[in-house]
């Protein structure tokens, strides 16, 4: 019982980076059906460049983190500016149109950072603290801290602002949006823009949890990406209990398996998804942005 | 939703000599899809509080007319002048701050969002929440009650008829001169349907003017003053909706007699 | 390149043999280091060809190719060194292995379609690395070294110069095969998959067994590519078989040509000279690749392979050429079929379609309540109704594309609801659709072969087995293609691309992809929209013709007029529901369905106006 605990303990904190990861993907995904696999890239710009404010500019971890996200945010527009031709048109030319993106990004960061890779100091040290005999890190608890804070801003703006509204109008019925007044264009490069957000703050909390290098992205964007399928492709609880799915899913699979986790994650993964192809909330992803 | 009201948006929408001028002219109106034309050169007008429909069998082109009106659908030719504005001119986001309100063939509310949201929503062009904004909102509950009763619903939850009453709700959120309305009777019960448009009848009164798109004759004939009858993207025929009730080449187009 | 593939007849023999010498001396006029980088670009084209079949030809997006590479390489490895088998022993179970390991990827493809596939086929190469970076028998990080060489009857294969001869000829075999799968029926039926899933399933196509033929065949180009890697290096490590390879992979598929083999090879070829000559600024190299693939997708997303049929058109464009223009013949009558009146009329024939009691609800809303109606054989059924009233989704049903919620239909006698769609297709049941499906990525020949293939998936042994008879196969069909064209008056658009025909073509290539399955009962989907008057007097020729040859026909119709003139019984459906059935004169004199149209009974009474008058 100890040892389960305390897996599944272990498996929350990057549980809640997944989650993270599948939030931002979800977003851009239900407001213009654009499925993008340069997240992982986003996200491993947004760890360097959290980094790099934190320990080159010697700024507070949590300015060099909003930083970060506004720089991610910035590509982001990029990103969506040049792909607006493809949207609603060819998933597929979409779907590799990201992909090279993705490709560019990582030349960018060796460029800039070179190739090697960093690891960032964590930004509150301390030994791990103990609850009934389980020990918690304290950094997790940060991560855990803030994924919820990030949860509840984003939740707040859909369900509160104006332009969360109407987003989430776009994504049900683009048409109808139009004809009430909502720019559609403007609306989908700002979903965008937080989708970069979202990957670029999963990258800064992820950087003293692991090695900081260019092609980082690639397996916690990937599994980002199973996340949100399992939670079901479009909606926010669904993308945050995929993301904790997935990390007690890792935390298990290492510990039974070893070497082997990665394998037994994605086989998982791919037979769950296959049972269930709308994934957990799938059936209500018109409900909820 | 009042004289005043009308004026406002009249301003507003940089109209020029205010709301009597809020004229809707359609002239030489065609839209393709492809190859295909769907409405072939087309014209008529909306007087300021007139109430017209436009009814055919289905395919005439009569949603394509609307969708046109509104920029959904790219126009293959022709001009439509709203209040002395070109409305070829200005971009499909943008009408709506022009005063034309829209309520599109099979509802399309958002489903995912609440009753009120969707209302709000209708108001986008303007202030959120301003105080003018909740004006209309408490206007839009006082003419459909339910709506009221559910503003705190999600939308997709809500039966046909009352979809029907929130798409117009939407639509009269942003104050309009004019209303377009697109198949309200699809897939409800004539009753339901004779109850909206008896709100809208209603508004008609204060000066809001109505284009009504509908399959079923007899509804649009009660409803409006004026017809134009489609049949294949072109206008048939031109009447009074009194003397179109009684002409049977109505029903000769309707039934390819 | 797009012209290569619409051509049967090319490449010409010339350009080939052309080929052939240049392949051959190649070698005597490159140094050491060049043959090496060659013999690596051959292995990379091989990966790109399996890329290009599965999500160029047959629309799957397949991002585990490096893996399906990945497990013959390594297949060929293990058995070799640590089972001690010998080279090609070794080289024939690596082959399978990673033929069975793309069937089992392939298995989700039948669940999930588009992005979805996308992750989590690149999923599972990511848990491939994993293994291989894990796995003791896999040499974890360090890798396998000490591959033998490929014994080759005293040919020494470990000089790259003689190493390079026995990859040209399978890379050679390899791209005949590939081309040959593209240009006959198995590449056809893909292609139409790719273009319409929803009318491939219709003209018989069975979707899931090709869906499973394009990761197999995939997979078995990756195996050939594991192979010859091996031998070629006789070392390897996890590293060659990383993310960033597939998206180079990817990278040459998508600037070559997704849609052309030919421009895959192009672009494998290419990326791995450019990446040599750029080894040493390797971020460059992947920087210009992301950049030019992201120009790619935007603005040539046919990639390289595309490039000369746009600059001819814009040429064209430019000097103002324009086509001749190509005529509509008119539609040649089918045989009359002297029986079909007397079996109606003697009634011992079973009905043609029998809708019993279908239901239909989506998610609560009722499309359908409880319709039922009994089509004749050699009957012209039409069927009307209001917007929305539920004639669609009877077809739907009908055709096997919703699965009813209550009731059941029978075609001939036969229970069908719930059958899919290309099983309805065997049993001699085709339909057009309201909104055309036509293969847009075909010719309009293609469109007609891909329905008069009638050979089923399995069929498919021959490829491996006997060509021979995938080839007479092909000239038989290719005969009846052209019988078709010239019924339907539409030999001279035979090698053109319907999107670009004008919409009333359109409507009747569809119809003749209908009767290319040569049905039993044919469901026309609102055939006369957006046609003329002339085309409506055209199709209703056609129809009657169709009808005259001994097949059934239903349609769905907003034209009155022509449904009126045409069928024998109409059914009027309002609200889901069947509301009236009788002649055409009875349906329209009838009170609930001038309520239903008009929303007015009393309309009804009112005299007609002289109907020789208004008779169109």
């Amino acid at each position: 019982m100890q040892v389960f605990l305390q897996t599944l303990i272990g498996g929350l904190s990057l549980g809640a980076i997944y989650a993270l990861v599948a939030m931002g993907f979800s977003l851009v995904y239900r407001t213009m059906g654009l499925v993008n696999f340069a997240h992982a890239d986003v996200l491993m710009i947004g760890a360097y460049a959290a980094s790099t404010f934190y320990m080159s500019t010697k700024l507070p971890f949590a300015l060099a983190m909003v930083l970060a996200i506004a720089v991610t945010g910035l590509i982001g527009l990029f990103i969506e500016r040049v792909l607006r031709p493809l949207e609603n048109k060819d998933f597929t030319l979409m779907l590799i149109g990201t992909i090279g993106f993705g490709m560019v990004l990582q030349a960018v960061a060796v460029l800039i950072w070179g190739a090697t890779g960093r690891a960032v100091r964590t930004p509150v040290g301390g030994a791990p603290l103990e609850f009934f005999g389980l020990r918690v890190r304290t950094y997790d608890l940060v991560v855990l801290a803030i994924a919820a804070v990030a949860v509840f801003l984003l939740v707040a703006f859909l369900q509160r602002t104006k332009m969360g509204a109407a987003m989430q109008a776009v994504a049900m019925d683009h048409e109808a949006a139009t004809a009430v007044g909502i720019h559609v264009g403007r609306s989908n490069a700002i979903a965008f823009a937080i989708g970069a957000g979202l990957a670029a703050l999963a990258g800064g909390l992820v950087g003293p949890l692991l090695y900081v290098n260019p092609t980082m992205g690639g397996t916690i964007g990937i599994k980002g990406f199973a996340a949100a399928m399992l939670g079901g492709c479009g909606n926010i609880p669904g993308a945050i209990a995929g993301g904790f799915a997935i990390g007690v899913l890792d935390s298990f699979a290492a510990g039974h398996f070893q070497g082997y986790s990665e394998l037994v994650v994605f086989l998982v993964f791919t037979v769950a998804i296959m049972i269930r192809p709308t994934g957990l909330f799938g059936e209500t992803t018109v409900s909820r942005a | 939703m009042n004289a005043g009201t009308a004026a406002r948006g009249g301003e507003k929408a940089g109209a020029g000599t205010g709301p009597e001028a809020a004229t809707l002219t359609v002239e030489d109106l065609s839209v393709h899809y492809g190859g295909v034309c769907a409405v072939n050169s087309i014209g008529f007008t909306v007087e300021p509080g007139q109430s017209v429909g436009i009814i055919g069998a289905n395919g005439a082109g009569k949603t394509s007319t609307l969708k046109a009106l509104m920029g959904l659908v790219p126009r293959s030719g022709g001009r439509v002048t709203f209040g002395g504005t070109d409305l070829t001119r200005v971009k499909a986001r943008d009408i709506v701050r022009h005063g034309i309100g829209y309520v599109p063939e099979g509802r399309h509310v958002f489903p995912g969002l609440t009753v009120e949201k969707n209302l709000l929503l209708g108001a986008y062009a303007r202030p959120w929440r301003g105080a003018e904004t909740k004006e209309s909102l408490a206007e839009v509950y006082g003419l459909f009650p339910v709506l009221g009763e559910m503003r705190s619903r999600l939308a997709g939850a809500l039966s046909g008829g009352q979809q029907q009453m929130l798409a117009v709700g939407r639509a009269l959120m942003a104050r309009p001169r004019l209303i377009l309305l697109d198949e309200p009777s699809m897939g409800l019960s004539p009753k339901l349907v004779e109850d909206i448009l008896a709100v809208l009848v209603r508004l008609r009164e204060e000066g809001l003017s109505l284009l009504l798109v509908e399959q079923n004759a007899k509804l649009t004939f009660e409803a409006t003053s004026d017809c134009v009858v489609m049949e294949n993207g072109e206008v048939a025929m031109v009447g009074t909706s009194r003397e179109l009730r009684d002409d049977v080449q109505v029903r000769r187009i309707y039934l390819g007699l | 390149m797009n012209a290569l593939l619409r051509n049967r007849y090319a490449p010409k023999l010339g350009t080939l043999a052309a080929f052939a010498v240049i392949a051959w001396l190649l070698p005597y006029t490159v140094g050491g280091y060049a043959i090496h980088v060659v013999d690596i670009a051959l292995v990379f084209a091989l990966l790109a060809i399996g890329m290009g079949l599965a999500m160029g030809i047959a629309g799957q997006i397949n991002l585990a190719q490096i893996a399906f590479f990945g497990v013959s390489a390594y297949a060929t490895a293990i058995l070799t060194t640590h089972n001690g088998l010998g080279f090609w022993p070794a080289a024939a179970l690596a082959l399978v292995a990673s033929a069975l390991i793309g069937l089992l990827v392939g298995i989700p493809a039948l669940r999930m379609q588009s992005h979805y596939l996308g992750i989590v086929t690149l999923g599972l190469a990511l848990g491939f690395i994993n293994w291989t970076t894990n796995a003791e028998i896999a040499g974890g990080a360090e890798g396998i070294s000490a591959i033998p060489v490929p014994p080759m009857f005293g040919v020494d294969l470990s000089s790259e110069y003689l190493y390079y001869y026995l990859e040209v000829v399978v890379f050679a075999l390899a791209l005949a095969f590939g081309l040959f799968v593209v240009r006959t029926g198995l590449g056809r039926r893909m292609m139409a998959m790719r273009d319409d899933p929803l009318a491939a399933g219709a003209v018989g196509a069975e979707i899931p067994l090709l869906r499973m033929t394009a990761f197999m065949l995939s997979s078995v180009f990756g195996g050939l590519a594991g192979v010859l890697y091996a031998g070629l290096i006789r070392y390897i490590a996890p590293d060659t078989f990383n993310i960033a390879n597939m998206f180079l992979l990817l990278a040459m598929v998508v600037i070559g040509g997704r849609q052309s083999l030919v421009g895959c090879v192009v672009g494998a070829v290419g990326l791995t000279l450019i990446r040599e000559k750029l080894v040493d600024h390797p971020t460059y190299a992947q920087l210009g690749f992301g950049i030019v693939v992201v120009l790619m997708v935007v603005f040539a997303p046919t990639g390289l392979a595309g490039v000369p049929a746009r600059l001819k058109a814009v040429l064209d464009r430019r000097l103002g050429r324009t086509a001749e223009r190509s005529v509509l013949r008119p539609f040649e009558p089918y045989e009359a079929a002297a029986n079909v009146g007397e079996d109606a009329a003697a009634g011992e024939a079973r009905p043609m379609l029998e809708i019993d009691g279908i239901a239909k609800q989506f998610r609560g809303l009722k499309a359908l309540k409880d319709v039922s109606l009994t089509v004749e054989r050699g009957e012209i059924r039409g069927i009307v109704g209001p917007n929305g009233s539920g004639k669609t989704t009877l077809f739907n049903v009908v055709s096997g594309f919703y699965r009813p919620s209550g009731g059941r239909v029978l075609v001939d006698g036969r229970v069908v609801s719930g059958s899919r769609p290309y099983r309805l297709s065997r049993l001699g049941l085709a339909r057009t659709f309201q909104n055309l499906r036509l293969f847009g990525e075909l010719s309009v020949r293609d469109n007609l072969l891909v329905a008069l293939d009638r050979s089923r998936t399995y069929a498919i042994w021959r490829y491996a087995l006997w060509p021979v008879g995938i080839w007479r196969q092909e000239r038989r069909l290719h005969r009846r293609a052209d019988d078709l064209l010239r019924r339907f008056g539409l030999t001279e658009f035979a090698a053109a691309a319907p999107g670009a025909l004008p919409y009333g073509i359109q409507r009747r290539i569809e119809i003749a992809r209908a009767m290319a399955g040569s049905p039993r009962l044919l469901l026309l989907d609102e055939p006369a929209a957006g046609l003329n008057g002339e085309e409506v007097r055209q199709l209703s020729e056609i129809v009657r013709s169709i009808r005259d040859s001994g097949v059934t026909v239903v349609l769905i119709e907003h034209n009155m007029g022509l449904v009126m003139s045409l069928c024998e019984r109409v059914t009027v459906l309002a609200g889901g529901s069947v509301i009236a059935e009788g002649t055409p004169a009875e349906v329209v004199a009838d009170h609930a369905v001038i309520e239903a149209y008009l929303g007015d009974s009393a309309m009804a009474d009112m005299p007609l106006p002289n109907s020789t008058e208004v008779t169109s």
